[in-house]
């Protein structure tokens, strides 16, 4: 049985395998080995296990230094598992920004496995209907060319429209590609360049990208900004379940919170990106009375001003 | 008494664990009831080793509460993954597993051959029996083909390879970046990222639930059952009372919440003659039942009840199959505000949109559970002119609700 949970996918095998694929190593990059791939504890327990007395077997230590005993470097083929994975992914759209149809074709038949689940199984009830159309040929077109300038660090030009409607053309650094389940699309993350001055970060929906044109220029300015990053915190009661909600929804968001048994109230201290408090003031919102916003007072304020116009609509 | 370890038999065992380390993050060992001291203190050192940098401890008097701090819009690789790369074996499990696959490149040999070899080029001695199931084990998990000729069964590794797949096709490198952080089963992508050295530089998330991989374990059992039309019992501890129960039903569909984090298993249950949603977290054991000849019957039932789903809410059990509906009437600046009413379309799922003048658009949907939509129509507090429902208790509380908002921010 195919199993998911197994020692063959395990930091242990793993760390084995790049021990025994040098072909002569000594204690200290051993253990640079296990501290680097392992857990925090793994070294106590695992490097006993390659040189210790009562040892796999698997190295013999000659002239001070240690020897794989095997005949060639190890080299694990493909579980079952992981080529059915393989071959769901293919199933899937977005695959399309990867690899042509008949790559496709191609690479599922030489796998020569059915997928691990079909695509029909899911159903992502809340995902937004207006996603990215993955399998438009110039939205494929402009994801490749992003990937190249990202690859190769090099500045595209990029041509879209903004949501007002203004069509821009700039230089920009393209530093990472970010998915979004709940919405299906694609955002781009850049940094502006201006005559080799890195001026600004932007995030561009792919889909109103126009034009990309990858350049060979590598820019030389660096450009280092730290998305701003608010905290909010929040009071939630025990009412309609609302801790366990509350905890599951916002899971993705680096959070603290702590308990009140006596009030069986729950504070919660939560971090997010200063560009989404929109988001976050609309979800906290479809909370309604289960949960109070404390701080800071101008998001308290926002939250305030919402309720009291709903308020009024309402009389 | 056990000697402690890093690694674990039984995946289940940590998986609450976690989940609570992650999502709540405020219990102490005091909480957690049921639990020996021992086995709480042990559970939390591997998660503390499996996970540190990302593990935050806090004293509250004299008791500490661990939790899992992650922020997962800046993360190229779900931390939970190493949860999986905690699996327990013997000393001949992995001996067996580095000599079979040096001895078996390229060469087809019988049991009897494999053995002898193992005792003369690598000087280890295993039992005839122990290589065998170990090949049996290798063969069903596809690093190794059997191959029968005649009465004997030759055995040979498998040929397909991470590495020469990149050379091939090397734009899978980034394909398997991005998916190795999808749901479900992204984890089965990660084992491929590590087997090919690869690293995810690029791909990032927003609005990801990382803690859904530790449910992939039970979704294959349970998808495996929809694939061959089988019958399932679950094994479940409900999420709220924490009681244990289970249910025998054919599973037919995945609801998967991109918005809430929770997912569900939506089944049809022959004893009861209805649809029902299981929580795909609160399932701990999956058995496959029988194979169901009417599944395709079932599953036609569910595609024909679909639009009247706002998430997985049949409804009252004594009232299933009836529906109830929302009207809400949305106020609008027709020249600045297009994006609410584009908000409307994209995320009011089977509800009709209509415009009743410039500025004011109404929103329409029969729904199972108009209950379930509650938190949607929140979102819009601020600009609902009109919300109207046929669910008298839905009516009330809305109104309830806003009284009791306005009262909270009300200085």
């Amino acid at each position: 049985m195919m199993r998911i949970f197994s020692e063959i996918y395990s930091t242990y095998y793993k760390i084995t395998e790049k021990i025994l694929k040098k072909k002569t190593i000594t204690k200290a990059e051993i253990l640079d080995i296990i501290r680097e791939n392992g857990f925090s504890e793994t070294a106590l327990f695992l490097e006993p296990k390659l040189l210790g007395e009562d040892n796999y077997g698997l190295l013999i230590k000659k002239n001070g230094v240690y020897q794989s005993i095997l005949k060639k470097e190890p080299h694990i083929p493909l579980t079952i598992l992981e080529k059915r994975w393989l071959c769901a992914v293919l199933q899937d759209r977005k695959s399309s920004l990867f690899l042509d149809k008949a790559q496709k074709e191609e690479l599922c038949s030489l796998l020569g496995v059915t997928p691990l689940y079909q695509n029909r199984f899911l159903h992502f009830y809340d995902r937004f209907s207006d996603g990215d159309d993955y399998e438009n040929e110039q939205y494929i077109s402009h994801f490749r060319n992003i990937l190249q300038s990202i690859h190769d660090n090099t500045l595209i030009k990029i041509g879209f429209n903004t949501r007002k409607g203004n069509r821009v053309t700039h230089y920009f650094l393209p530093l990472k590609i970010e998915y979004s389940s709940k919405n299906d699309r694609f955002r781009l993350h850049v940094v502006r360049y201006h005559k080799n001055k890195a001026l600004e970060t932007r995030i561009i929906n792919l889909s109103r990208i126009t034009l990309t044109e990858c350049t060979d220029i590598i820019p030389t300015a660096n450009y280092d900004e730290i998305p701003e990053k608010r905290e909010v915190i929040i009071k939630i009661t025990e009412e309609r379940n609302a801790v366990n909600r509350f905890m599951m929804e916002f899971a993705e968001l680096e959070r603290i919170s702590e308990y009140d048994e006596e009030t069986k109230e729950c504070i919660v201290r939560m971090k997010y990106d200063l560009k989404d408090e929109t988001e976050i003031l609309i979800r906290l919102l479809s909370f309604g009375p289960v949960i109070e916003v404390t701080e800071p007072i101008d998001f308290r304020k926002q939250m305030k001003e919402r309720i009291d116009r709903q308020f009024l609509l309402m009389k | 008494m056990a000697v402690y370890s890093e690694l674990i038999k039984s995946f289940e065992k940590i998986r609450d664990y976690v989940r609570e380390f992650y999502i709540f993050g405020f219990r102490t060992r005091e909480n957690y009831n049921g639990k020996s001291k021992r086995t709480y203190d042990n559970e939390k050192r591997r998660i503390e080793s499996w996970l540190s940098g990302y593990i935050h401890t806090e004293l509250i008097g004299h008791k500490k509460k661990v939790s899992v701090k992650i922020d997962s819009s800046n993360i190229y690789e779900n931390p939970l993954y190493k949860c999986y790369k905690s699996k327990s074996y013997t000393d001949n499990d992995i001996r067996l597993h580095f000599l079979l696959m040096d001895m078996l490149n390229d060469k087809m040999m019988t049991i009897s051959e494999i053995t002898d070899k193992i005792s003369e080029e690598y000087g280890m001695v295993f039992d005839t029996q122990i290589v065998r199931l170990k090949l049996k084990e290798y063969a069903e998990e596809g690093l190794i083909q059997s191959k029968k000729k005649g009465n004997t069964i030759y055995f040979t590794k498998s040929d397909i390879y991470a590495d020469e797949l990149l050379e091939r096709y090397p734009a899978i490198k980034d394909m398997i970046s991005f998916f190795s952080e999808e749901i479900p089963f992204g984890a089965v992508g990660n084992f491929l990222m590590h087997k090919a050295d690869c690293v995810n530089r690029f791909f990032t998330r927003k609005h990801a639930y990382m803690v859904h991989t530790l449910d992939d374990e039970v979704l294959h059992s349970i998808i495996e059952a929809m694939e061959n039309k089988n019958e399932a019992t679950l094994s479940c501890i409900g999420i709220k009372h924490r009681n244990a129960y289970s249910i025998t039903a054919v599973p037919l569909k995945i609801h998967s919440s991109v918005q809430t984090g929770r997912n569900y298993i939506i089944m049809y249950s022959s004893e009861q003659k209805r649809l029902l949603s299981v929580r795909l977290d609160s399932v701990k054991k999956v058995v496959k039942g029988i194979y169901r000849k009417d599944y395709d019957k079932y599953y036609q039932y569910y595609e024909n009840n679909l639009r009247y789903l706002w998430g997985t809410s049949f409804g009252n059990v004594r009232r299933f199959g009836q529906t109830e509906h929302i009207h809400m009437e949305i106020i609008i600046n027709e020249v600045s505000e297009q994006f609410i009413l584009n908000r409307l379309i994209r995320e009011g799922r089977n509800g009709i949109v209509t415009k009743i003048s410039d500025g004011r658009y109404a929103y329409d949907v029969d729904l199972f559970d108009a209950a379930e939509a509650s938190p949607w129509v929140k979102t819009f507090i601020g600009r609902i002119a009109v919300f109207e429902t046929s669910n008298k208790e839905l009516q009330d509380r809305f109104e309830e609700d806003i009284q009791m908002m306005h009262e909270i921010y009300g200085e």
